[in-house]
């Protein structure tokens, strides 16, 4: 028996992978594919703000910055620079890694509190940019007309024209980053970070170089987002203003804080429900704001540790013999 | 150069550096009471705009009775949205501090108010007539609209006001005690929840007075709060966090700078200015231009 199969969580894991794979060829559904590739855009966006916010536990409202200097930086790669997609994402890593480097360093100077405060003006900032630097970003006629990603092998030739191939690239994107990122997290880095959360002074005094480690997360967190946003806006075929938009935010966060901070499959699972539950519910984009609003707030107030810290709570009291709680009460 | 349009550029500066001021002091002293970031400071002021823009005909255009109306309103939900705030930050208390949580809950309200007026309004840019209408003082050849000078003269006086209450009566000390020292404040008597009620409470009345000196100047849309949030923020950030002297010097500047950089640069510029005075002073002079001594976050 191969080992992915020997737990549960691998059988669980190997279930979910065939049915990714299995999916666009029992359903035809243009629509539904859609709706499943950007559940895979958006929850590899929500997982890099939980890179920084719920394990580093910096609150980094730049997210959807880089995620928009991703798209841009993809398109204007391949359209002015002639360029190939995948030069694109490459150039829209590299230059999101260096704005993180330069905002995080500079602002982490002072203080978290700081940092958060620039990282909403650096959002900001960029969706004005995007809007009135005509020249290089067209404006808010975006720039249109983005081409389909395409592999060139020598003589073998594909390209991700159609819903179906755009979906498996999407699956095989997300899966490669997440797994980079539940990798990274699951080492000695991923548990520095966490240190950096619980602990600061203790994280010091035992030598971590704190600030070091943060602009790291930071980088880290802007670097997967940017790719995202990159691939993102070649599926679209289009990259306007509305990539800064606040509905990214707003969304990252409610994934992230839904699912659980610094945690990672249930963060992946909200990301999935999340995108697709407002599909199902059919509302309107400002009704569908305002849901994602009051789920942030009450989340906040009532649910402050997610679905995982509702799965941790549990797990603790079926340790506890189940005095806290009646077997069978959930 | 010529310095008729120079002296444009500077008026109008001034008359923009002071609206900024009125949105950036009730930011910076939401941080340095309570140590809380309010994302909706922006909505605030958008809300008081679309409120002002309703109260407007119903006093046949008399900006006067309307403005007074309305910063009797504004008081009134302020004391209510405080009153709500903190009770809501004190809830829970696991999911990291207070100032994550306000930033993660006013975004919520931000979000849900400007789709919500959105939904209400549409998100057509508005505009409102006044009973003065357009015309303009002539300052030799410097023009300076009655909306402008009527901004100016309202946030003069909200400044002045301000700083009396914060320097001169015992809620204003109460205040800067408060934000000097919450543990001494606590020794002597002070009741910190009732003084955070009241600086989050005034500083909304603030943003909400910002919001309708600029109904008649500008036109708006549902996001009109979100562009002048960032330049709030690069102000509290460059004045020094909590310190609103420096919020009010630095707002005036950045006002100027803007309109010159608009008037001589690229227009793209103008909104980068602020961004990257923050990014400056951040490098250079990370407590901020005007503060005393590092705060240790």
């Amino acid at each position: 028996m191969p080992p992915a199969m020997r737990s549960p969580k691998g059988l669980l894991l190997l279930l979910l992978a065939v049915l990714a794979l299995a999916y666009p060829f029992a359903s035809s559904s243009g629509y539904h594919l859609n709706v499943l590739t950007n559940a895979l855009f958006f929850t590899v966006l929500a997982m890099s703000l939980n890179v920084i916010y719920g394990y580093a536990g910096l609150l980094s409202f730049a997210q959807v910055g880089f995620w928009g200097v991703g798209g841009y930086v993809g398109a204007l790669t391949v359209t002015r620079l002639g360029g190939s997609v995948w030069d694109g994402m490459l150039a829209a890593g590299a230059v999101a890694l260096l704005l993180a480097i330069a905002i995080s360093a500079v602002s982490l100077r002072l203080s978290n509190h700081a940092f958060v405060i620039v990282s909403i003006a650096f959002t900001l900032l960029l969706q004005l940019l995007a809007q009135e630097w005509i020249d290089v970003t067209n404006g808010p006629m975006g720039i249109p007309g983005l081409p389909a990603p395409e592999i060139v092998l020598g003589p073998l030739y594909f390209a991700f024209d159609d819903r179906t191939s755009q979906y498996f690239l999407a699956l095989a994107f997300a899966a490669a980053t997440l797994a980079a990122i539940g990798l990274v997290l699951s080492s000695r880095v991923g548990r520095t970070l966490r240190m950096l959360k619980h602990d600061e002074t203790l994280a010091r005094s035992l030598g971590v170089r704190t600030t070091r480690w943060k602009v790291f997360a930071a980088g880290f967190a802007a670097v997967v987002a940017a790719m995202a946003g990159a691939l993102y806006v070649f599926y679209l075929s289009i990259v306007d203003p509305t990539i800064f938009d606040v509905y990214y935010t707003q969304l990252m966060l409610v994934i992230v804080i839904v699912g659980g901070l610094g945690s990672f499959w249930p963060m992946i699972a909200a990301g999935f429900v999340l995108v697709v539950l407002p599909e199902v519910l059919r509302t309107s984009d400002e009704v569908r704001m305002i849901y994602y609003g009051v789920v942030l707030i009450a989340g906040v107030l009532f649910f402050p540790r997610g679905f995982a810290g509702l799965l941790a709570a549990r797990r603790r009291r079926h340790s506890s013999g189940g005095r806290l709680g009646q077997p069978g009460s959930i | 150069m010529d310095p008729v349009f120079l002296g444009q550029l500077l008026l109008n500066g001034i008359v923009i550096g002071l609206i900024y001021g009125l949105i950036a002091t009730g930011l910076t002293l939401q941080f340095g009471i309570l140590h809380i970031v309010n994302f909706a400071h922006g909505e605030v002021l958008m809300v008081a705009m679309y409120a002002m823009a309703a109260l407007l005909p119903l006093f046949g255009g008399d900006f006067f009775v309307a403005f007074a109306v309305l910063v009797v309103l504004a008081s009134a939900v302020s004391l209510l949205a405080a009153r709500g705030l903190l009770a809501a930050l004190a809830t829970g208390g696991d999911g990291g501090g207070i100032f994550e949580k306000s930033l993660l809950l006013t975004l919520g309200v931000s979000i849900v108010l400007v789709n919500g007026v959105q939904q209400l309004f549409t998100s057509n840019p508005q505009m409102a007539t006044t009973s003065f209408g357009y015309g303009a003082f002539a300052l030799g050849e410097i023009r300076l609209t009655y909306a402008h000078a009527l901004a100016s003269v309202v946030a003069v006086v909200t400044f002045g006001a301000l700083f009396w209450f914060l320097l001169r009566t015992n809620a204003g000390r109460a205040l800067r005690a408060v934000a000097q020292n919450r543990e001494a404040a606590l020794m002597i008597g002070l009741d910190p929840t009732r003084v955070a009620r009241r600086a989050v409470a005034v500083s909304l009345v603030l943003s909400a007075v910002a919001g309708a000196v600029l109904v008649p100047i500008i036109v708006f849309q549902p996001t009109v709060g979100q562009t002048l949030l960032l330049k709030a923020f690069a102000v509290v950030v460059i004045g020094g966090m909590g310190n609103i002297g420096g919020a009010v010097a630095v707002a005036l500047g950045l006002g100027v700078l803007e309109s010159l950089v608009g008037g001589f640069a690229d227009i793209v510029w103008q909104n980068a200015v602020a961004f990257v005075a923050m990014i400056a002073v951040l490098a250079m002079r990370p407590q901020g231009l005007f503060a005393a001594a590092i705060r240790k976050g």
